[in-house]
């Protein structure tokens, strides 16, 4: 009786199992750092999947770091067909051999010092690092909107002001590097920028590990520093919140995409990295208010709205990228640990 | 029939394959260096560093603490939810829904009701004007009531069912005799729930400390061991670094639970 009752419930499992496969079979795109609410990759996921019916995977294993974790972790049986990340990421992960080469339609088109030569990686956008302010959060405190790096680690803002973590996001690891070169440090000597981190945090600065665009929209934090498009995106949708350039200079984040070596679907990665340099995925990227890769595809009005920078520090790439990990690991070690600052940038090269 | 002799077999087979075999991965890679050779470096540089020893110790004490905390206030809810009583469905409810939450989700949930903007800042904010309670979630009391959070209802499920055990005889015993409540509960009932209480602390103790959703998003002061092996893996790429400490946080797991059996002695279930 057991035996016949267990193998009729096989029996239905089975068929009931191979009755819904037609409908689960949407067709998935997998690919890592995705976040929905940077740049907008929910309404460019959306935008691909009306188009094509092809599903991108959108939050998955966001952060450029944790991407690159996991590809380096999976490289002999891959489970992503690529990623999304910032640019000094992607040359780690070419270094690291977890990329493969392909030249989307329109690669030509990307300026040379914003694309690996081989094709491993290739800018999609960029977005200027700016500060944000939530004026609910500000107002209630009576505390006008911050307007210079500085002000930040003044005592008015203490405890209100917040980042992503530069272990996990690229855009926090390019900030940590690139604010070395606001305060006039070089790329011998990252004492300045170490310091301005340090002041960061010792003001109450949070480093935290997720996005944190929409914490600065729900007050969470009062100040956020972020990709000026992740703050301007909410506030032309009637968010209270306002993004400040500050004038001693800012750097931009760039951000692109590589595929990975031994894609499961190759063909369908080149056909979706195809669509992101073309004109409807640039428009979007545009009117969320990153500035993309082709100039053209920014509407006037983003444009006015986002304006030039006073001082925009351009950064070398391949230096970044080779002090990355170093930079990592010095921050968490001062920061984070409180380390002796001159010993710890010593140890990691990152001052004499 | 043969099914059912088989099936507790077949179970023992699947947690074999499905814990042995990630766990010897983990302790594999522990063991290599980038060129694929053995290697006990990994193992040196985590033992020997100040930090991260000081961080598991204050990690395991925390946990510790927490875990006896935890089971001690849930001796109230255990008792209701295992003598019966007015209200004891709803809190069993209660206890078993916490068990839906796990890791990050839990942690999210912290920061939705402690956190900078939580629903209890706001709560505060608009009835009383004050904004003690703001960000609470990332203060080290902040840190213990999340954890209380998620050990206080699981413990409550655990000594509930120890409470069920206990022989009501004894307790009317106590009262003939002139015990008061107090006397009754001090000299008679946690002296027979000695070992449920050392089991259930020391159960508490081993998930706090694999639980690192919450201290991901909400420890700062105090450095989580399981949330440094997270940095190590995603944020670094270092494998072998991560496995090592991995394998260090289970064997202090281990030990501590096999210390705790050596204190409670004998069985769970004490007799007087």
């Amino acid at each position: 009786m057991n035996r016949r009752d267990l193998l009729i419930a096989l029996g239905a499992t089975a068929t009931v199992g191979s009755l819904t496969r037609p409908a689960a079979a949407e067709q998935l795109l997998p690919l890592y750092d995705l976040p929905a609410k940077y740049m907008n990759w929910a309404a460019l996921g959306a935008a691909y999947e009306k188009r094509t019916g092809v599903k991108v995977t959108i939050d998955l294993k966001t952060g450029s770091s944790t991407a690159l974790a996991a590809m380096k972790a999976e490289v002999a049986r891959p489970q992503t067909n690529g990623a999304f990340w910032s640019l000094d990421i992607a040359i780690e992960g070419k270094k690291a051999g977890v990329t493969m080469p392909y030249k989307p339609k329109g690669f030509d088109a990307i300026p040379a010092n914003r694309k690996d030569p081989d094709g491993h990686w290739w800018g999609m956008s960029s977005s200027n690092i700016v500060i944000g302010a939530n004026t609910d959060v500000l107002g209630k405190r009576g505390l006008p909107v911050p307007q210079a790096w500085s002000d930040l680690l003044k005592p008015q803002y203490k405890g209100l002001c917040g980042m992503m973590e530069p272990t996990y996001s690229g855009t926090a690891s390019t900030f940590a590097y690139g604010i070395n070169f606001i305060q006039g440090g070089d790329k011998n000597d990252f004492t300045p920028g170490m310091k301005w981190l340090k002041a960061f945090a010792d003001n109450g600065g949070q480093y935290r590990s997720e996005t944190m665009a929409p914490r600065l929209v729900s007050g969470d934090v009062g100040v956020l520093i972020d990709a000026e498009g992740n703050i301007l995106l909410p506030k032309s949708e009637g968010a209270p919140v306002v993004a400040v350039t500050p004038p001693e200079g800012v750097v931009a984040v760039e951000v692109g995409m590589s595929m990975m070596k031994g894609a499961p679907d190759p063909e369908g990665t080149q056909r979706f990295f195809d669509w992101l340099l073309g004109d409807e995925a640039q428009g979007i990227i545009g009117a969320s208010y990153f500035r993309p890769v082709r100039p053209e595809a920014l509407p006037k009005a983003v444009a006015a709205a986002l304006g030039e920078p006073q001082r925009l520090i351009p950064l070398d790439l391949a230096h970044e990228a080779a002090v990355v990990t170093d930079l990592k690991r010095a921050f968490t070690e001062i920061v984070t640990r409180d380390g002796d600052m001159s010993s710890v940038l010593r140890r990691h090269r990152l001052a004499s | 029939m043969v099914w059912t002799r088989g099936a507790p077999v077949a179970l023992l087979i699947f947690m074999a394959v499905a814990v042995l075999v990630p766990a010897a991965e983990v302790l594999r890679v522990s063991l290599l260096d980038a060129s694929g050779g053995f290697t006990l470096d990994h193992y040196q540089q985590v033992l020997g560093d100040p930090y991260l020893v000081s961080s598991l110790l204050a990690t395991l004490a925390f946990c510790a603490g927490t875990s006896i905390a935890a089971t001690l206030l849930a001796l109230p809810a255990a008792w209701r939810i295992g003598r019966g009583g007015r209200g004891a469905r709803y809190l069993r409810a209660f206890c078993q829904a916490n068990y839906a939450f796990g890791g990050i989700a839990y942690g999210m949930l912290v920061v939705t009701l402690i956190g900078n903007v939580g629903l209890v800042p706001l709560a505060e904010g608009a009835l009383f004007g004050t904004e003690a309670t703001k960000g609470i979630a990332y203060t080290i009391p902040g840190l213990i009531i999340a954890y209380f959070g998620f050990q206080i209802p699981r413990a409550a499920l655990l000594l509930a069912q120890a409470v069920e055990k206990l022989d009501p005889r004894l307790l009317d015993a106590a009262r003939t005799l002139g015990a008061r409540p107090f006397q009754t509960t001090w000299m008679v009932v946690l002296p027979l729930l000695r070992g449920a209480l050392m089991s259930t602390a020391l159960s508490t103790f081993l998930i706090s400390l694999g639980s690192f959703g919450v201290a991901l998003l909400v420890s700062r002061k105090l450095t989580i061991y399981a949330v440094v092996i997270y940095k190590e893996f995603l944020g670094y790429s270092e494998f072998g670094t991560a496995t090592a400490m991995a394998v260090i946080l289970s064997a202090s797991a281990l030990l501590a639970a096999l210390a705790a059996r050596r204190l409670n002695g004998r069985s769970d279930m004490a007799r007087i």
